[in-house]
């Protein structure tokens, strides 16, 4: 093997890196250093909508609007269990715990038992619209004045299964409207659910308390993913110290190989950080990723250079390290950079960022393999006695053990078989879902207390419907208020909701406030567009500052904020397709109707998952398929190198479908990036065999010695690589931990596929005379 | 003993400058107020121009006639809906009642029927709009504490700098601070915090004519709320003083008869 160009020979290349190796050092010094100094000063996290869409998506372009009408703000749900919610001491702490929770930075609104306002008549007929709770904050109501708001919660549906339930006295709802920032890293979400955590734990009367809504559920998020940072990082940094302490040749092996990994991890997640993107659940395991990715190309060179070592001097070992790896490394680096880079197509930000800068991450490995380690193993290796560096025997031996058990021929193919059998069948179960609050362990927060929720029968979540008329039209309309309302009807009436929250609703109350509880329902229906906009106006005048939350200034649009229990997204997708239905069946097409909220961007990520784990798939496969015949110089050599690469993807697929995992946020990087790690320790054997073969050995020598030198380095790079994303298994947020998990398995899968099923094919095709040369 | 007697002694001037800062900010709105006595009666069309965020505009009209208080009582406000049509005739009749609650009645067409409303909490929006109906009815200088925070160049006019607190518990506000031009006592631009003090709406005004000489109003309102982005424009063509507006176009049974 030697470089391509004539007179540019390994040798030449070595001379030159060391006679430039100070500035080779001081180049990487300028761009570690400076690396740190990114990372650390502009570290974010952030999980919010703007970080997973970008501008131009149609999803996030509805809930900019949505927000342009009706404010930067989304709705959290805080669960109180106490004795009971009409004891008076109870509801003196819970007018305290409301006004203090008013105060908290990012809160605008707070609606409870003792604050929630409705229509009333004094004496003299006054219209107003002022808080039913009747007593002063501070103060311990009266038995009559707890009776009296018994009566009035009771009278007005409004408050029913939105703030309180008829038939439950022990649980309450605080409703709680904060910002909802799409484009702000500022932990704020984090703070505010602290804070509202701090303050509901101050009252000895709430027994148990629990909060629900998109900002929870962010902001465990970004817990996770802080948490996630520091417990990756300090465990793959152990596990590199360690795994390299132990697999590498010598203990001196371990600073190329330290400095290698460092000079790669370092410039890559500055990157991000010097772009003000913030980190978030899935750029966050990108460190793990790359680190372990990075190591397949130094321990290659190191076991290479090693083996080199044993027979000549320093310089020489690395010339001749670099002329037979130069090769396969740049293939196995532009295969996986490719299999990465294919994530670049994800309409997911998160996803697409991860894809190019773990496929920039690896460029980054193999660049400092080939121009950094060369001069670290000189300079340790140049003054030292090869002896120090002993092939380890037992390795040896173990290899031709492997390499033996691949003349029971048939068992293997029956395992084969029946194993590639069990994971097609796996695959046609695979499903995208992705449920957020199961997202987290079952020991964390999250789902706690969204179970506190299910079981005392309060809604969980929510989606906006927001309807926008036409101009020169309003909702108040006389055909579009009887239109709407016969939509809300049909909402309300779908099995998965548990309220509806509209301006009609509250437009009943005033109307039965004013025209008094005479007023038959039929008649408020059957109102024209004067009545309802003078009930608007009644409304506004006397004080009613629930109706801006629902209907817009111009009275061009209204949302209704239906309330469900809580839907994984493939749950919200359905419900937004029958939510889709009654309005094709009840509205005029020339009303718009968006249907959105952060839980349903998030839903609508599953599409683009999808699409983005069966892209990566095919477009990684189709590029394999037409280099690995180039790369290897042969058709068949190509073939069966793809052949054992696609084979882990469709394990791990096939496994996650049998264990139940779902396609999801993380899992969808699965696909692509498997088969390109996997490709790596293929192209690597078989380079080996290929030239073993080409240098007249025959087919047994060639592969008892390709898998004693390369086989070795792809156990070494497995089991580093095995290791690190087992940390990730650590992770609270689930999808990380999957994705470590099924990694690992991957890798494991294509571990065995090259030492066991590529010596199989290879001797089937040699003895068909398939396999020539 | 000396040192108590002596550190009360040097907060003195900052007490009487605080309390001077209050007088003089005041003073600006009783000198308003004092300018503002004897207009008798006023009316005016006008024409809000809502624009939201999203380029959307729509359009209302009013029509609001203001019989000026005496013997005690406050002045006393008729607005007429004018437009969009849905609202025509309708009317609020507003009685400010300088120690209590203003007595308030709407007089809703569509019902035929008119009902007295609660004033003390005036934080709706008004018909819509960036208003509120506390930005438009008539208010009192001892509705506030005031701080004079300085005099400003603003608009190429000198202006006077003052912060004025509501009273009122009620209030959509935490505080208001105005640039009051010091040629013609009048507020050129007020911005508005929320309850949680953060920046919630700005007022500029425009176009301001003294009408009989001594009684400024203005052309042109423009409310900005900066945490939606919507715009309300106030137009009018001007007003029309000395109307001959009495006690009986202000009362409750008057209501039915406006158009």
């Amino acid at each position: 093997m030697s470089f391509p160009w004539k007179h540019y020979t390994a040798r030449t290349f070595v001379d030159r890196l060391l006679r430039w190796q100070t500035v080779v050092f001081v180049l990487w010094t300028i761009v570690v250093i400076s690396s740190l100094s990114i990372y650390v000063t502009r570290f974010s996290i952030d999980n919010s909508v703007a970080v997973w869409f970008d501008s131009g998506d149609t999803e996030r372009q509805h809930l900019e609007l949505f927000n342009d009408v009706f404010g930067e703000t989304e709705w959290t749900y805080l669960w109180l269990e106490t004795d009971s919610i009409y004891d008076a001491e109870f509801l003196r702490d819970l007018s305290a715990l409301t006004n203090r929770l008013e105060s908290i930075e990012h809160i605008k609104r707070v609606i409870s038992l003792t604050n929630v306002k409705d229509n009333e008549l004094d004496e003299e007929g006054t219209l107003y619209y002022s808080p039913i709770y009747p007593t002063q904050v501070g103060l311990v109501p009266n038995d009559e004045e707890v009776e009296l708001l018994r009566l009035r919660l009771h009278q007005n549906p409004v408050f029913h299964n939105n703030i309180f339930r008829i038939g439950d006295d022990q649980h309450t709802i605080i409703a709680i409207q904060n910002d909802n920032r799409l484009s702000d890293p500022r932990p704020y979400r984090m703070n505010l659910i602290d804070a509202v955590d701090d303050l509901a734990e101050a009252y000895p009367r709430v027994t148990d308390f629990g909060v629900a809504g998109t900002t929870t559920i962010n902001a465990e998020l970004n817990r996770a993913a802080r948490r996630d940072m520091f417990l990756f990082y300090a465990l793959i940094s152990i596990l590199l110290v360690g795994s390299g302490y132990a697999m590498l040749p010598t203990k001196y092996d371990l600073i190329p190989f330290l400095v290698v990994i460092v000079g790669t991890v370092l410039p890559t997640i500055a990157v991000i950080s010097a772009l003000d993107l913030p980190f978030n659940m899935v750029t966050i395991m990108l460190p793990t990723v790359v680190v372990s990715m990075g190591t397949s190309y130094i321990i290659h060179f190191i076991n290479d250079f090693h083996v080199n070592l044993r027979h000549s001097e320093a310089h020489s070992a690395l010339a001749e390290t670099i002329a037979t790896l130069w090769r396969p490394g740049f293939w196995t680096a532009t295969t996986t950079i490719i299999a990465f880079a294919s994530l670049g197509i994800s309409t997911v930000m998160p996803v697409r960022q991860f894809g190019l800068l773990a496929a920039f991450g690896n460029f980054l490995a193999w660049i400092l393999t080939m121009f950094l380690a060369p001069i670290l193993l000189h300079r340790l290796w140049s003054h030292r006695n090869p002896s120090q560096a002993p092939a380890r025997r037992w390795r040896h031996q173990f290899m031709l053990r492997i390499l033996d058990t691949t003349n029971h021929r048939r068992i293997y193919a029956i395992l084969a078989i029946f194993l590639l059998g069990f994971c097609l069948t796996g695959l046609l179960q695979l499903e995208a879902d992705t449920d957020y609050v199961h997202f987290f362990r079952e020991s964390s927060r999250t789902p706690t207390d969204y179970q506190k929720f299910e079981d005392s029968e309060f809604p969980q979540s929510y989606v906006n419907v927001m309807i926008e008329f036409p101009d020169q039209d309003s909702y108040a309309n006389s055909d579009n208020f009887k239109t709407l309302l016969l939509f809300e009807d049909r909402v309300s009436a779908m099995p998965e909701v548990l309220k509806v929250n509209s301006v009609t609703n509250l437009l009943r109350e005033v109307d039965k406030a004013f025209n008094g509880s005479e007023t038959s329902e039929q008649i408020f229906r059957a109102y024209g567009s004067s009545q309802v906009s003078q009930l608007l106006l009644l409304a506004e005048a006397s004080g009613n500052d629930d109706v801006p939350d629902l209907i817009s200034g111009s009275n061009q649009y209204v949302q209704l904020v239906v309330l469900t229990d809580y839907m994984s997204t493939k749950a919200i997708n359905e419900f937004r397709h029958q939510l889709e239905t009654i309005r094709e069946n009840t509205l005029p097409p020339d009303l718009t109707v968006n249907i959105t909220g952060t839980n349903v961007l998030w839903a609508n990520m599953d599409h683009q998952v999808v699409y983005t784990q069966v892209f990566s798939v095919l477009a990684t496969s189709i590029i394999l398929l037409i280099l690995l015949p180039f790369i290897l110089g042969s058709v068949v050599l190509g073939l069966l190198g793809f052949a054992v690469s696609f084979l882990p993807i469709l394990i791990t697929l096939g496994l996650m479908a049998w264990f139940g995992v779902t396609v999801n946020i993380a899992t969808c990087l699965l696909g692509g990036a498997v088969i390109g790690v996997a490709v790596d320790d293929s192209i690597y054997l078989l380079s080996r065999i290929r030239d073993e073969l080409s240098n007249g050995l025959p087919l047994e020598a060639s592969l008892k010695k390709s898998l004693d030198v390369t086989g070795q380095g792809i156990i070494s790079t497995s089991l580093i690589l095995v290791g690190g994303f087992f940390t990730m298994a650590v992770s609270d947020f689930l999808p990380s931990a999957f994705f470590g998990v099924f990694f690992a398995i991957g890798i494991c899968s294509a571990l065995l596929a090259d030492l066991l099923l590529l010596p199989i094919m290879l001797k089937w095709l040699h003895e068909r005379k398939v396999l020539v040369g | 003993m000396l040192k108590i007697f002596m550190l009360v002694l040097s907060l003195i001037p900052a007490l009487a400058a605080f309390v001077a800062a209050e007088d003089k900010g005041k003073q600006v709105y009783m000198d308003r107020e004092q300018l503002d006595t004897g207009f008798e009666d006023f009316a005016s069309n006008m024409e809000m121009l809502l624009k939201t965020k999203t380029g959307r505009t729509s359009r209302r009209e009013i029509r609001m006639q203001v019989l000026e208080g005496s013997g005690g009582q406050g002045d006393k406000t008729l607005v007429i809906f004018k437009f969009p049509r849905d609202v025509k005739g309708t009317a609020l009749l507003t009685h400010q009642d300088l120690d209590a609650d203003d007595d308030q009645w709407l007089y809703m067409p569509a019902f035929k029927r008119i009902k007295r409303i609660g004033s003390r909490d005036r934080t709706g929006r008004f018909m819509g709009t960036e208003f509120i109906y506390e930005d438009l009815v008539g208010e009192d200088v001892n509705d506030y504490t005031y701080q004079y925070l300085g005099e400003r160049e603003y608009r190429g006019k000198r202006v006077d700098h003052i912060e004025r607190i509501p009273i009122s518990e009620y209030s959509a506000y935490s505080r208001k601070e105005a640039y009051v031009d010091q040629e013609t006592n009048q507020p050129l631009r007020v911005v508005y915090f929320d309850r949680k003090s953060k920046l919630l709406k700005t007022l500029e005004t425009e176009d301001w004519v003294a009408y009989k000489g001594q009684f400024w109003r203005p052309g042109k309102m423009m409310m900005t709320n900066h945490q939606t982005g919507d715009v309300t424009i106030l137009t009018t063509p001007g007003y029309e003083f000395s109307q001959g507006f009495t006690q009986r176009n202000f009362s409750k049974s008057a209501l039915e008869r406006v158009r």
